[in-house]
């Protein structure tokens, strides 16, 4: 029996009065990794920040219907959002570093949550930068600035100072996107290790990718008024090498082949 | 054809950096000889030959100063909430044109209205009070063009990166805006300060006051400054005045130019590199 950790329902995204992404209904289920694929402009990042709520804060972004999280709708007034998205933590498509040394960058987040305790902090830090593994590469130059770091290293930093807070779901949007493939191994490798402890979703543009990592996938696509929907939702296996959907099976032929 | 936009923009570049040159080394030349410590530490006098400037320098930098804090303080809030709070674009257009509006008002205005509504009003009188107050607004549109670019400068992924960690719009004031754009927002804001030195007309209105030996010392005294001091010499014929007034820009630019050396160095020390990979 698979936990479902997000569920969402009749899910549509709006930008002004633009509609971006068109009744979305996907469990999201505990310990795995699931992939969001398709077209550029199908909506997958709008989808992947409705589940942390950080459309809010996009002007003239509107969110309907329902996301589930732990059997609680988090767009009810009385959420949380602040502590919601200490339990949705996220990862974005280029590395956003603060200026500050590489302790600070992954103390940031238990800063703003108050932790005060520096050995808790301290704690925290170094464990979850060994889950990023990246600890072994920062570890004798913490107090250095952030930005001396390689893309790669910094991309494993957003994401240790994301485990930092101890989310319980990861959301990553086109997290290797800038990457060159060894840093992307690296990072793949990090995520395949975190999913027995974390739930993943992840956007990327990259079919290999997703036939490597994940465990389901799920393809949106526009619609003929170039609204986006999901069209087809599954097993990887299943949706990467026996779609049902002809659109999903042109998608995925059409790039692999 | 492109010979002739370089010789034309060449000399737009030139033609402001020969002029002020001139003016320096002739204010120099003029004016050198004058600086002594019994200038900068003595009473002005009716005997030029005597002549000091104490009082109107601790005038200048009262002004300067308590203007320049209290304008900063405004820009900051203003922008912050302009940055970070206001969503209705037609209402941030609204506040940009009433900025604007403001820069365009001429500074004797800020005097006549400052020392009615502060000075008399309020009864602050002729003070240092009344004139930093007024001084304060004057130069608001400078200190909020600076603050604001200052936090439009600061990349949009690291606020909601920020956000993405549970932070509030509070906690990304606190620990992302201000730490990351304040020293930027202070340098920029060293024009509002260099405006607030050169000012004249304002505190001609509100102090009144082209000769004091008194230095002020409360914030009800009354004072003049540096600007209105140099007013009063160049307005008498003889030589030795001409010569008095140039000793005194000396001194005013040499103030400004230590505010300026200050805000660089705080600026090398403090500054976030800021840019995204």
């Amino acid at each position: 029996m698979v936990n479902i950790v997000i569920r969402t329902e009749y899910l549509n995204v709006y930008y002004g009065n633009r509609k971006i992404l068109d009744n979305v209904n996907v469990d999201i289920y505990e310990n795995s990794i699931s992939a969001v694929i398709g077209p550029s402009g199908t909506g997958k990042s709008s989808f992947l920040r409705s589940l942390n709520r950080l459309n809010d804060l996009i002007p003239g972004a509107k969110v309907t219907g329902k996301v589930f999280y732990r059997g609680r709708n988090i767009y009810e007034d009385d959420v949380n959002v602040y502590l919601l998205r200490t339990r949705i933590g996220m990862v974005f498509q280029r590395p956003t570093i603060f200026p500050m040394s590489i302790y600070e960058n992954v103390a940031f987040g238990l800063r703003i949550n108050n932790v005060k305790d520096e050995d808790l902090i301290y704690k925290r830090v170094k464990e979850a930068l060994i889950k990023a593994a990246l600890w072994d590469e920062v570890k004798d130059r913490l107090d250095d600035g952030a930005y001396n770091l390689s893309t790669g290293q910094q991309q494993r930093l957003c994401l240790a100072r994301t485990l930092a807070i101890e989310p319980e779901v990861l959301l990553l949007d086109e997290p290797t996107s800038y990457l060159d493939p060894k840093s992307t191994k690296k990072i793949e490798d990090v995520l395949l290790k975190l999913k027995e402890k974390y739930t993943i979703v992840i956007v990327t543009h990259s079919l290999n990718q997703a036939k490597r990592i994940s465990d389901y996938v799920m393809v949106f696509m526009p619609d003929e008024d170039n609204i986006g929907r999901l069209i087809e939702y599954g097993p990887s296996s299943q949706v990467l090498q026996n779609p049902v959907d002809p659109k999903t099976r042109e998608y995925v032929e059409g790039l692999i082949g | 054809m492109d010979k002739l936009v370089k010789y034309i923009s060449c000399g737009a570049l030139a033609t402001p950096i020969i002029i002020l040159g001139i003016f320096l080394v002739q204010v120099f030349i003029d004016g050198i000889t004058h600086i002594n410590l019994d200038f900068i530490l003595g009473s002005p006098s009716y005997d030029p030959s005597k002549m000091g400037i104490f009082p109107v320098i601790i005038g200048s930098i009262y002004i300067v100063g308590i203007s320049s804090i209290i304008s900063f303080l405004m820009g900051l809030g203003l922008s912050i909430y302009l940055v970070e709070f206001v969503t209705n674009e037609r209402f941030k257009n609204l506040v940009y044109f009433v900025v604007d509006m403001l820069a365009g008002v001429p500074s004797v205005v800020y005097g006549l209205v400052g020392l009615g509504f502060i000075g008399y009003v309020l009864g602050a009188g002729r003070s240092i009070l009344t004139g930093s107050i007024t001084m304060a607004f004057l130069i608001l549109p400078l200190t909020v063009v600076a603050t604001l670019e200052a936090f439009r400068s600061i990349p949009e992924s690291l606020k909601m990166t920020a956000y993405s960690l549970g932070a509030s719009r509070q906690e990304v004031v606190t620990n992302v805006l201000i730490p990351l754009g304040l020293s930027r927002a202070l340098t920029g804001s060293i024009l509002a300060v260099a405006r607030a030195l050169g000012e004249a007309a304002p505190i001609l209105v509100i102090s009144g006051l082209l000769f004091t030996k008194k230095v002020p010392l409360s914030l009800l005294d009354e004072f003049t400054v540096l600007p209105l001091y140099i007013f009063n010499l160049v307005t008498r014929p003889q030589l030795i005045y001409k010569e008095l007034a140039s000793a005194v820009i000396i001194v005013l630019i040499a103030i400004f130019m230590l505010v300026s050396i200050t805000s660089i160095y705080f600026r090398l020390k403090y500054s976030y590199r800021l840019y995204e990979v």
